[in-house]
């Protein structure tokens, strides 16, 4: 049942879609077609160059990579607030640089940017770390909250809807780059997660902010570009 | 401990998880790889790969090729241009007494080659190969791809990459390596080498975390990166499809409790036993020791078709380290495949009266080889020759291919034979690998390797 209402949710699998209307970046230089290039350069079939179909942009462009292992740290501690993957004051992604991917200069030079078997999973283990630290220390509404900005503890979709999605606004804003409107549609998602987190941990609301927050550093969104 | 095997259920659970990753590959399958692999795949699949690098560029006179220093005595070096220097050898420590070649089962052999020696009988020597470059990272990615780099940049997928991708996605873990660089450009994403730089690093990644979530929670998580990653799979990024896969299957593979296979510090008598094997410190597990271990389970376990590791470093040896150093350091190398292969022939073969170094094929190698003649700092610096060995499943022992009597040039072979002809091929690692796929059946140049396999070496 949730699983059918998630699929529902992201039919059209238009997610992870710039919002329509919205560009980045400088303006497109708008040609006339009959005073700009397609109307004296055509191409050898004689369709004029103005308009041929602009490539499809997910055929278009390097492929995507992952963030180095400096960058996916300090991106970290950037949407937490300070907080790192750390064991015993170790940092752990220093620990583990070599494994994912991290150059010696000696037999490498470059770093390996595959977002491989080994970086999801370290990744996964450093989102349940920090999470579980991030909601822990913001669960009693402090001032200087980065997370649970919006919400306090007591508030789920049903008791104050507007808080929570003003909060899941702020923390895709926060860990995504994604400035979403309030009734945009690729916001539902991430509602599903905390509202059936909160709904299977017997009104949790922490475990459903922990899940969301988990969910938004395992996403290819935050360590992939 | 009783050795653990994955069942046919479990292997098909992982498939699940790491099928989806199949689905997309990194880049995409080119047009004429995947053309290939529909015209030819593996036929052979009984089939199992360990390449053993030694880091550094070995000298191959000291081990794998050596020269007699009858026929080649010192005084007549400005004729042979080859200058042996076994009287140079600094013995103290070694465990060596002779520090000159010697005969192992009717094939001369260098005064480190360490226990490797037992196993002349499985063993093809390839010796006067060209490399074609004096820079580490060339000769490296040369024999791991078969292709020489742009730069330095490989091209082409690892060999070992190609292995893994026709024998199938299978294992859970098909190409797993320590160590050793791994390339992936046109394979399907589930061929592409889990790479880990220890034994550590491996248990951690098929342990749970430190922090781990309770399971509704973690299921409501793994739901919404599903779907993302299925949107991704059917009309999106490739890349971001690739990677929610990877992290599914990491969480297949933490939940399959693979880690207890490879904890080789543990006081079960099983690996205690193994640890004295393969004389291996339960507190170095970054060691090569650990690593020749790790390939035998993740093999023998069904967990991985390839594996490759560093046997041996601090091969570099341009000034008198190389008296000190190489010798004790290639022979470290030596020592740990020897025990390699000691290991997976102790090892029943399912059932089939054959054992698994019979499947396993070991391919051990290094950049290049040093200089014929010791340089003005005692040292050998870098030479364009190149020698290999391939050892176990598939190949025909013997002594193929010889580096020049004049310079240790690389000399052209009949590629039947292995013999030296003047008409034949300078052997580089393209033959080798071309041979390699031909032993899985793989008869079309399905990696584009544009060679000839070298069919001397195989049975």
């Amino acid at each position: 049942m949730l699983t059918a209402l998630l699929l529902g949710l992201l039919a059209g699998c238009g997610a992870d879609d710039d919002p329509p209307g919205e560009t980045f970046g400088p303006e497109p230089i708008q040609t006339d077609p009959s005073t700009g290039p397609g109307s004296y350069l055509d191409d050898a079939h004689g369709t004029p160059l103005g308009e041929v179909d602009p490539p499809d942009p997910a055929e278009d462009g390097r492929p995507m990579r992952r963030m180095d292992i400096d960058q996916l740290n300090a991106s970290l501690r950037a949407v937490t607030g300070g907080i790192g993957w750390e064991i015993d004051g170790v940092d752990q992604l220093e620990d583990l640089a070599s494994t994912l991917g991290r150059p010696d200069y000696e037999q490498s030079t470059a770093e390996d940017l595959t977002p491989s078997l080994l970086f999801q999973k370290f990744l996964d283990d450093a989102a349940n770390a920090t999470c579980e630290e991030l909601v822990a220390r913001e669960a009693v509404g402090e001032p200087s909250n980065v997370f649970l900005v919006h919400v306090s503890a007591a508030d789920t979709s049903a008791s104050n809807p507007d808080a929570v999605t003003a909060n899941l606004q702020h923390a895709l804003l926060r860990f995504h780059g994604n400035d979403l409107a309030a009734d945009d549609a690729q916001l539902e998602s991430w509602r599903w997660l905390f509202d059936t987190t909160v709904e299977v941990t017997g009104g949790d609301t922490l475990a459903g902010w922990r899940a969301v927050c988990i969910g938004l550093i395992t996403h290819p969104d935050f360590a992939m570009y | 401990m009783a050795r653990k095997n994955l069942s046919s259920s479990r292997r098909e659970l992982l498939l699940g998880g790491l099928g989806a990753a199949g689905l997309v590959s990194f880049g995409g399958l080119a047009g004429p790889a995947s053309l290939a692999m529909a015209s030819n795949s593996a036929t052979n699949t009984d089939r199992y790969f360990v390449f053993c690098y030694y880091s550094g560029g070995w000298d191959p006179l000291l081990g794998i090729d050596p020269k007699d220093p009858d026929q080649f005595p010192d005084e007549l070096r400005n004729e042979t241009l080859l200058q042996l220097g076994y009287d140079n050898l600094a013995l103290a420590g070694t465990g060596i007494t002779n520090p000159f070649p010697d005969t192992h089962d009717g094939v001369l052999l260098g005064p480190y080659i360490g226990n490797l020696a037992d196993w002349t009988h499985r063993t093809a020597f390839i010796r006067g190969m060209s490399m074609d470059t004096l820079t580490h990272e060339v000769g490296r990615r040369r024999f791991l791809t078969g292709k020489s780099p742009s730069g330095l940049l490989a091209r082409g997928s690892s060999g070992a990459t190609w292995l893994a991708s026709l024998l199938g996605a299978e294992h859970p873990v098909p190409n797993l390596s320590a160590r050793v660089e791994a390339y992936n450009v046109d394979q399907p994403a589930w061929a592409t080498a889990l790479k880990v730089d220890n034994v550590d690093d491996l248990l951690r990644a098929l342990r749970p975390g430190d922090i781990d979530i309770a399971p509704e929670e973690r299921d409501r998580v793994q739901a919404l990166l599903d779907e993302f990653r299925d949107c991704h799979v059917v009309g999106g990024r490739p890349e971001v499809a690739n990677a929610l896969a990877a992290q599914g299957s990491a969480r297949v593979l933490v939940n399959e409790g693979l880690d207890e296979l490879f904890d080789f510090g543990s006081s079960d008598p099983a690996m205690v036993s193994l640890r004295e094997r393969f004389d291996l410190s339960p507190n170095d597990l970054g060691s090569p020791q650990a690593q020749a271990a790790m390939a035998v389970t993740a093999l023998t376990a069904g967990i991985s078709r390839c594996v490759s590791i560093e046997v041996a470093n601090g091969l570099d040896t341009h000034f008198d380290n190389w008296e000190t150093d190489q010798g004790p350091n290639q022979m470290e190398g030596h020592d740990v495949v020897a025990a390699l292969m000691a290991e997976l022939d102790s090892i029943p073969y399912q059932g089939t009266g054959s054992t698994w170094f019979d499947h396993t094929t070991i391919i051990g190698f290094s950049e290049f080889s040093r200089t014929a003649l010791i340089n003005a700092n005692a040292g050998r610096d870098h030479s364009l020759t190149g020698a290999c060995f391939v050892a176990g499943g598939g190949v025909k022992a013997g002594v193929y291919g010889e580096s020049s009597s004049v310079g240790l040039l690389p000399q052209a072979v009949d590629l039947q034979s292995g013999v030296v002809d003047p008409n034949g091929e300078v052997v580089k690692p393209e033959h080798i690998l071309r041979a390699l796929l031909e032993s899985c059946g793989v008869t079309d140049d399905v990696a584009d390797l544009r060679v000839e396999p070298y069919r001397a070496i195989l049975a």
